[in-house]
């Protein structure tokens, strides 16, 4: 076997080179950031894969769970806004189903990734073992696959709606697909604390659903900005999630309905909390692995 | 070569912080069969997780001029949902090594047959063992610790490993530690005690042994 595993970490020096290393002439600054990256991309992927094996399992169709999962929520909230009245659109220029289609998709993705991330880790402490899985990499492939799941369902309810002639294909696709990897973003960083919360408190993993219950208001997903009071504008404008939600349905609307809200802002609050969230994490490892 | 230079390490226990290694200093050249011995909670398993890098030492550094194996512990490494050939197959992405050299190996050594396509969560303590074990030698790290887990495995399995880490892979280095002796003497040929965090050296396995008994 020719195989030589190559552990670039050690536990005080980062970049001291192990193995075989002096059969070869290397730029160490360079190459060990290339083979850094080359050792995360294959735990990432790894990771990923045992996801989905873990939660489909590997037989039959159990992987289409995936994306009909988001795509069964999407469809019966569309049915039950459409017939109940619950939701009150003002004026024509959205129909109800391409309302709840973005605002449910964006909810559902908003709350099972900070849920899933939230009670995340200390099941996975056994893969820790291995020194290039790292923290991060648990986090960061499950919400890969979390978005991988919604964003699936996103894209094919859009085309079968559109197939059912209930809403237009999006008028600007690129601000869709900015929208939704702005939205996106900060969901993740979002979901980086609670992954942090759910490990430091035990109280948090049992209130993390309440908490994501009393965040509704604020995911912008029941109303536009627009149709509101002023007062409530403003506050509703201060939550990322509004923004994200609100420039995505101008994607799939166009101009003909008026929203609100700011890129730089939503770019500027991700930045933060990205940041917040990676150095609250570097600690969980120590966490788990030291009791 | 491995060199571990004034490790210590301490853990934060209700009653306050607590040292369990210190000032720990220790060199594992290449092919070198290390034993430690100690007794429960002396820290052994916490020294083999700092050497595979699973955690950080709180001061002292770790110079590592060879790969080294994930620590063989009962739990560690694989995953109780996953069947034995999913955690094969994680664990040799995660490694860059090749599914279909590393299966066939683990197969033969780990003897777990049909089992392999249970979720490892139903093992048993030695079949967990023989899987971990079997993995992590057909990657082929070129040291392998090792912590306690021999221990549990029945006799064929002990027989297959002596040939495979002794004869077969003669160059390979294994770091040992266990609260037993009988593994270490006959594997190892360096030993050491571990004892209430310091590590002591002794010139050959029987001294160690005497001194670890005087221990108990």
């Amino acid at each position: 076997m020719t195989f030589s595993p190559i552990n670039l970490e050690t536990s005080s020096e980062k970049n001291h080179n192990s193995g075989h290393a002096e059969t070869k002439q290397i730029n160490p600054l360079r190459d060990t950031f290339i083979e850094s990256l080359k050792i995360q991309t294959r735990v990432i992927w790894a990771l990923f894969l045992r996801e989905i094996i873990t939660r489909y399992g590997r037989h039959g169709l159990g992987f289409l769970w995936l994306f009909l999962e988001p795509m069964m929520f999407s469809v019966g909230v569309t049915i039950i806004w459409s017939v109940s009245g619950m939701v009150h659109i003002r004026g024509n220029s959205i129909s109800m189903a391409g309302f709840a289609l973005t605002g449910y998709s964006s909810l559902v993705l908003w709350r099972n990734m900070v849920n899933r991330l939230a009670n995340n880790t200390s099941y996975s402490k056994g893969l820790l073992y291995h020194p290039n899985v790292r923290v991060i990499d648990l986090i960061f492939s499950r919400a890969l696959l979390e978005f991988a799941a919604c964003s699936l369902s996103l894209l094919l309810l859009t085309f079968v709606f559109w197939g059912l002639e209930l809403i237009e294909l999006p008028v600007d696709p690129l601000k869709v697909f900015v929208a939704w990897a702005l939205y996106a973003w900060f969901v993740f960083s979002a979901g980086m604390l609670a992954a942090y919360m759910g490990e430091s408190s035990e109280i948090f993993e049992r209130v993390v659903h309440v908490m994501m219950y009393l965040t509704l208001p604020l995911t912008g997903v029941f109303t536009m900005v627009a149709w509101m009071p002023p007062v409530i504008q403003k506050i509703l404008l201060l939550s990322p999630l509004v923004n994200g939600v609100e420039m995505m349905r101008e994607g799939y609307f166009g101009m003909s309905i008026h929203a609100e809200y700011s890129v730089s802002y939503l770019i500027i609050v991700n930045l933060f909390i990205t940041l917040l969230g990676l150095i609250l994490i570097r600690n969980i490892r120590r966490q788990l692995i030291d009791g | 070569m491995i060199k571990l230079e004034n490790i210590t390490k301490h853990y934060k226990t209700s009653r306050g912080q607590r040292t369990v290694l210190r000032n720990i200093n220790l060199n594992i050249r290449r092919g070198e069969k290390v034993g430690i011995l100690g007794r429960n909670g002396s820290g052994k398993s916490t020294l083999v997780r700092i050497m595979g890098g699973v955690t950080v030492p709180d001061e002292g550094k770790i110079i590592k001029g060879m790969s080294i194996s994930w620590p063989l512990a009962f739990e560690s490494g694989i995953q109780g949902s996953l069947t034995g050939f999913d955690n094969i197959n994680f664990i040799c992405r995660v490694y860059a090594a090749d599914i279909d050299e590393v299966l066939p190996f683990v197969n033969e050594f780990s003897e777990l047959g049909h089992y392999l396509y249970e979720p490892t969560r139903s093992y048993s303590s030695g079949m967990k063992a023989r899987l971990n074990f079997a993995i992590s030698m057909a990657i082929d790290f070129d040291c392998m610790l090792i912590d306690e887990v021999l221990a549990v495995g029945d006799a064929g399995f002990k027989d297959r490993c002596r040939e495979e880490l002794l004869v077969k892979r003669k160059d390979k280095a294994i770091v040992l530690v266990s609260h037993e002796a009988d593994m270490i003497r006959e594997i190892c040929d360096t030993a050491y005690v571990l004892n209430e965090g310091t590590l002591l050296n002794f010139s050959d396995v029987n001294a160690a042994y005497q001194y670890y008994s005087s221990l108990l």
